[in-house]
This record gives C-alpha cells, sequence and structure tokens, in this order.
C-alpha cells in the first residue's frame, strides 16, 4: 500500500504530460501530418497504371544490327515488298494472293541464349499505327513458327499488307509471344527501325517484285 | 409550466408536416404525369439504303449489297448449297489490325463483342442457321483472310449457310451498331467496345442505323 499509492501519484501527470504537448508540439505534429499526407499523394502520382505495368521493355535497333532484348538476339537483316506473294506448301500447288497495298517482306535472325522459343512481329508505322502480319500468307513459311534455338542464328520472313504511304519512317517490333489469357508485366521486345526515309520507301514500292515465292526452299 | 410548451409545439409541427407531405406528393405526381424522370427518349436510328456509308467510329463501312447464291451440287454426292451474303466495304480507323469477326446471333447477342461483324446486332427478317453467320475478307483466291487492317478498304463478306427450309427473303434490314473508345476495368486501358444504352435496367447494343438491302439473286457454279 505505501509503495504503490506515490506510484500511482507519478503517473498520472507523466501520462497527462505525453497526452497533451505543449503548443509548439502540436503545431509540429499538425505540420508532419500535413508534410507525409502531402507526400502520400505526390508519391501516388509515380505509380505505374495498368498500361505502364503491362508495357514492355524495349531495346531499340537498327538494320544489320544486333539487338540484344534479353531473352532473344535479333538482327534485321533486310525489306523488300512484292505486289502478289505464292505460298509454296505443297510443291506442285502455289497459292497466289494479290495484296491490296503492299506485301512489306522483312528478312530477320534470331537465336536465344538459354530458352527456345517462338518469336512475333509487328509493324509500327512513324505514327504509331500497329500492323499485324498478314493472314494471306501461310504462318508455317514465315519466322513466326520458326523454333528459335540456343547455339546457333535462325532466318526467315515477316510479312505485313501495308498500304504504300506507311512504309516511310516504319519499325518492327519483334517480341516473345504472350500468353492468351495472363499478360507478362513488362515483355522484352526489340525495336528496329527499318531505315526507310520517304525516298527509299518510294523506291522500295516501285521495286517491288511483281510475285514473289515464299516456300520451304524460298523463304529466304 | 411543461403542459402549455409541449401543446405549443405540438400545434405547429401538425401544419408543417403535411404541407411538406402535401408538396412531396404533388411534386411526384406532376412528375410522374410528365412521364417520370426518364431521360429524353434518344432519336430514332439513321435510316440508309444500299451504297449508304456510315461512320461506325472504329470503321468506316459502307453496305455494298445483299445477295442470295445458290451453288448447286458439284457431284451427285455433294449437297446443293444455299447461301446469304452481305457484301460490306470496310474500312478501319482504328490504330491497330483487327478482324472481321461474326455478325450476332438470334436470342444470343452480346454486348461484349469487339469485332467488326458484331456490330450487325440484327437482322430483319431474322435468319436462323445452325452456326450463325461467318466473316471474312474478299480475297479472290483461295486463301482464307479476316484481318482488317489500318486505313485499308477491305472487301467483307458475312455469309450465311442456309437450310433447305429458310426462305430468301426479298430484302433485309440489318440493325447496325456503333464503336466507341471506352476504358477497360481494371486496367483502364482504352479499347474499342460495341456503344450501349441501358434499356430496363439492361445494357443493350445501341442501334445507329437500319439499313435496308434488297436481296439480289446470284447463282454460282
Amino acid at each position: 500500500m505505501t509503495v504503490t499509492a506515490p506510484a500511482s501519484r507519478e503517473t498520472p501527470p507523466r501520462r497527462g504530460r505525453r497526452a497533451r504537448p505543449g503548443r509548439s508540439g502540436k503545431i509540429l505534429s499538425a505540420v508532419a501530418g500535413i508534410v507525409l499526407a502531402s507526400a502520400a499523394v505526390v508519391v501516388q502520382q509515380y505509380v505505374p497504371d495498368a498500361k505502364a505495368m503491362g508495357s514492355p521493355l524495349t531495346y531499340t535497333g537498327e538494320m544489320n544490327q544486333e539487338v540484344s532484348a534479353d531473352r532473344f538476339s535479333v538482327r534485321v537483316r533486310s525489306v523488300s515488298a512484292a505486289r502478289a506473294i505464292e505460298n509454296v506448301i505443297l510443291e506442285d500447288d502455289p497459292k497466289r494472293t494479290e495484296a491490296r497495298g503492299i506485301f512489306l517482306i522483312v528478312q530477320v535472325s534470331a537465336t536465344v541464349p538459354k530458352q527456345p522459343t517462338h518469336l512475333v512481329a509487328r509493324l509500327l508505322t512513324a505514327e504509331d499505327t500497329v500492323y499485324e502480319p498478314t493472314d494471306r500468307v501461310a504462318a508455317q513459311l514465315t519466322f513466326r513458327e520458326t523454333w528459335i534455338q540456343p547455339g546457333w542464328w535462325n532466318s526467315g520472313v515477316y510479312v505485313f499488307e501495308v498500304p504504300p504511304e506507311v512504309i516511310a519512317g516504319a519499325r518492327i517490333v519483334i517480341t516473345v509471344p504472350t500468353g492468351a489469357l495472363v499478360g507478362e508485366a513488362f515483355p522484352p521486345e526489340a525495336e528496329v527501325d527499318l531505315g526507310l526515309d520517304e525516298a527509299a520507301a518510294a523506291d522500295l514500292v516501285a521495286k517491288a517484285e511483281p510475285v514473289r515465292q515464299l516456300g520451304k526452299k524460298g523463304s529466304s | 409550466m411543461t403542459s402549455p410548451s409541449g401543446g405549443g409545439s405540438r400545434r405547429k409541427r401538425p401544419v408543417l408536416i403535411p404541407v411538406i407531405a402535401v408538396l412531396l406528393a404533388s411534386g411526384l405526381g406532376i412528375t410522374a404525369l410528365l412521364g417520370g424522370l426518364d431521360q429524353v427518349p434518344d432519336p430514332p436510328p439513321e435510316q440508309l439504303g444500299e451504297g449508304a456509308i456510315l461512320d461506325q467510329g472504329q470503321f468506316r463501312t459502307q453496305f455494298v449489297a445483299a445477295r442470295y447464291v445458290f451453288t448447286p451440287a458439284a457431284n451427285e454426292f455433294a449437297e446443293d448449297q444455299r447461301h446469304l451474303e452481305l457484301e460490306f466495304k470496310v474500312t478501319n480507323l482504328g490504330d491497330r489490325t483487327t478482324y472481321v469477326g461474326s455478325p450476332q446471333q438470334p436470342g444470343k447477342e452480346t454486348t461484349s463483342s469487339v469485332l467488326f461483324a458484331g456490330s450487325i446486332l440484327r437482322t430483319t427478317p431474322p435468319i436462323r442457321t445452325e452456326a450463325g453467320g461467318v466473316g471474312a475478307v474478299l480475297t479472290g483466291d483461295e486463301l482464307r483472310s479476316t484481318q482488317l487492317h489500318p486505313g485499308v478498304a477491305t472487301p467483307v463478306v458475312v455469309r450465311y449457310e442456309l437450310d433447305e427450309a429458310t426462305e430468301v427473303p426479298d430484302r433485309i434490314v440489318l440493325d447496325m451498331g456503333t464503336f466507341e473508345l471506352m476504358g477497360r476495368f481494371p486496367s483502364k486501358v482504352e479499347d474499342w467496345s460495341l456503344a450501349t444504352k441501358r434499356v430496363n435496367g439492361k445494357d443493350v447494343a445501341e442501334v445507329a442505323a437500319r439499313v435496308t438491302l434488297p436481296v439480289q439473286q446470284g447463282e454460282r457454279s
């Protein structure tokens, strides 16, 4: 009793001191609160949105330059144009298809450091319009269905059907196929400028082959 | 002391409450009489005909023709084929390649269609087939294509395989929807979706145009 009584007498003032800080302390904590809250608001602006989260890590390069995109390396070798394409799946039965604009044929080589993969491509115009490879050339005749293996370079073509006026300034973007349901965060992709200015694009269209054969032999 | 003041306040309340009640009731009544708080009805869909062009947001679409095509059997083991074909010229105004897709099937309408032919919301008379219509690009060769590349005016045909019992109408009316850019949930990424409106608490695709096409008769050997 005699021991506990002074202790209980001492504690209430301490508690009171802690709970009730002086006026300067109040102002300080209010300022600190406001600073912390506004800092939180500022930081919130830098949180990547869904689009940024799903956006790829892009490695850029030029024609005939090895572009290493982490999980694969590509080299874009040449660009040519054709008015029509003959799909040679069975040697005696070529299937011919005429372009509504023009066929742009991009010759690509690729290798991987470790994991074999397929590679998909799309064409990005100067205005960032996206052209998927044409479905009028059988996928099996293109690089889309080639397995890229570690240890050596494989070659093939991607074919795009485009209006001739979008060729100048176009880039090819090569990437790993994404899962149908689950999108990967930051998939690696290689973006290669095809190096075509207005004059080179016009020249390419002017010199377009009337018919290009694409087959297991003649794909190069 | 307490009873007069209580009585005074009691005398005030019965006045105020009935007045508010009457005002509310008459307000509601007048609103109800004027047709409720519903929005002004939408303007009726545009009436279009053969050769007309409709701006569908993502696409600029020309209605070329509707035709019935009879293909006689190639040999005694094959069967005659009857098709109803709808021909369009479609220009993709979006910023990426998209696909033709298939028209909406009667009784299975959906607002989640994101491909061109999904904007053919319904036909009058409805064409009932087993598999529904199938859309493709008219390539003029054996290679089947379904792509609509940006900026390319692409001939598109939507084809219904008719069974023997189906009668071929003299003319067909297409209810066409449009597409608008909308943020997807939950990613908020902008993409084209069918324009919708709420009818009786349900989202239905909005009819932007009714296109009447005479059905031409054709035969293919």
